[in-house]
């Protein structure tokens, strides 16, 4: 006799689209990851941009100040920099702690899209009636890998408003790229459920609820305390305990 | 004249061996040819991104399959439209009985009442062959989580479906 997994086996392996009618064109996706290579470097560009400017005006400012009665004139101007700065001084090293990821593009962390945040939110459209709002939660530094170097452990929080609404917590992390820009490290990590959240280090603890298979979808069963922790490469449920729900005794 | 990068024959030829098969996975979820070749192709764009490492790995088709299926649970666009689509196209359409095509569209229709999760839970477990702990890694739930999702998921399929109950145990 055949078990209802044959069944429901053979029903679907024989459903869905034809596997021959899928053909895809390879170079429309190499096309897209070359536009995304793009706007990574334009945008490592521009910050970079941006750091020499301001270096520029530090040693501008610096100047000035140690000779105050120097006419602002081209011709006047030194013509080696005082001994007292270094002619060739090591840039500083970036610091994920000087990335700002409140403004911040980050992919597939709501409704698999792309968000770019400012001040610390994005409004993502969906239909006319409904939206996701991306908002970004605590940040927390530590080695993460082991190098040496601090790298963010970071919230955000997609939350769909519409008829109906409800949120997902994202734990991501990242280091500092070799271009001085945030990188990814490891798999984020996605938290449905939730009710409130705090990170420490690499470990994000997660209050959330829990729903017992057999009971209606409409009530949590029970509600816990996790705490994720953050293995260099992808996070790690490190324990779950369970707490009291709010009006149970 | 320019040589042609192994590493570019490497990817060119997964992705036109995995393409049909990541598709298929993610319209079970999405239950939409389009909006599931486009997860495909933004899962592929991925994978490209990371090639000299993905590359590399034992079943690379796992890691995009993956990506796949965690966008397509995520993906909201059609949600709600789904189900009136269906609906119309069903209430025009006049089929055999007892043949594939309408085993399709009853099994088309059953997945439509199921959430997103329950889906992949399915697709995960029937089409590609994966255990509770693999699907819910898939999924990115728990163990447990995930045997929800399955078990709720079938139990809805099997009713949806008309399995007689000396078989839907």
């Amino acid at each position: 006799m055949t078990s209802l997994d044959d069944r429901l086996r053979d029903l679907i392996r024989s459903g869905g689209p034809d596997a021959g009618s899928l053909r895809g064109d390879v170079t429309e996706v190499r096309a897209r990851a070359r536009r995304r290579t793009l706007r990574r470097r334009a945008a490592v560009g521009a910050l970079g941009t941006v750091m020499v400017v301001l270096g520029a005006a530090g040693v501008v400012w610096a100047g000035a100040s140690s000779a105050p009665n120097v006419v602002s004139d081209d011709t006047t101007l030194p013509q080696s920099p005082p001994s007292t700065v270094p002619t060739t001084t090591a840039p500083p090293r970036p610091s994920i702690r000087d990335v700002d990821f409140g403004d911040m593009t980050y992919d597939l962390v709501c409704d698999g899209r792309a968000a770019t945040l400012t001040d610390g939110i994005a409004r993502l459209p969906d239909t006319a009636e409904s939206h996701f709002d991306v908002t970004l939660g605590a940040v927390s530094y530590a080695d993460a890998e082991g190098d040496g170097d601090e790298d963010a452990l970071v919230l955000l929080q997609c939350t769909f408003i519409g008829a109906e609404t409800d949120s997902t917590l994202q734990l991501r992390v990242y280091g500092m790229g070799s271009g001085g820009e945030a990188s990814l490290i490891g798999s984020p990590q996605d938290l449905e459920n939730y009710q409130n959240s705090s990170v420490e280090g690499m470990t994000a603890t997660v209050v959330v609820d829990q729903y017992a298979g057999g009971v209606p979808d409409c009530c949590p069963t029970s509600r816990a305390r996790e705490v994720w922790r953050f293995d260099g490469s992808a996070f790690v449920l490190e324990s779950s305990t369970q707490i009291p729900q709010p009006g149970t005794s | 004249m320019r040589r042609a990068n192994p590493a570019t024959l490497d990817f060119d030829r997964f992705f036109a061996e995995e393409f049909p098969a990541i598709v298929r996975a993610a319209w079970f979820v999405v239950l939409d040819t389009e909006v599931a070749k486009e997860i495909a192709q933004e899962a592929f764009c991925r994978a490209l991104q990371r090639w000299d490492r993905i590359g590399h790995y034992d079943r690379p088709g796992a890691w995009v399959r993956t990506v796949a299926i965690r966008l397509a649970v995520r993906s909201r666009d059609r949600q709600r439209r789904e189900r009136s689509v269906v609906e119309s196209g069903m209430a025009g359409h006049s089929v055999d009985l007892d043949t594939p095509e309408l085993d399709n569209i009853v099994l088309e229709a059953a997945l439509r009442d199921l959430p997103r999760q329950q889906r992949a839970a399915l697709v995960l477990r029937y089409l590609c062959d994966l255990d509770v702990a693999e699907l819910a890694g898939v999924i990115g739930c728990k163990p447990s989580t995930a045997r929800v999702h399955l078990h709720r998921g079938r139990n809805a399929l099997a009713q949806s479906i008309g399995v007689p109950d000396d078989i839907a145990r």
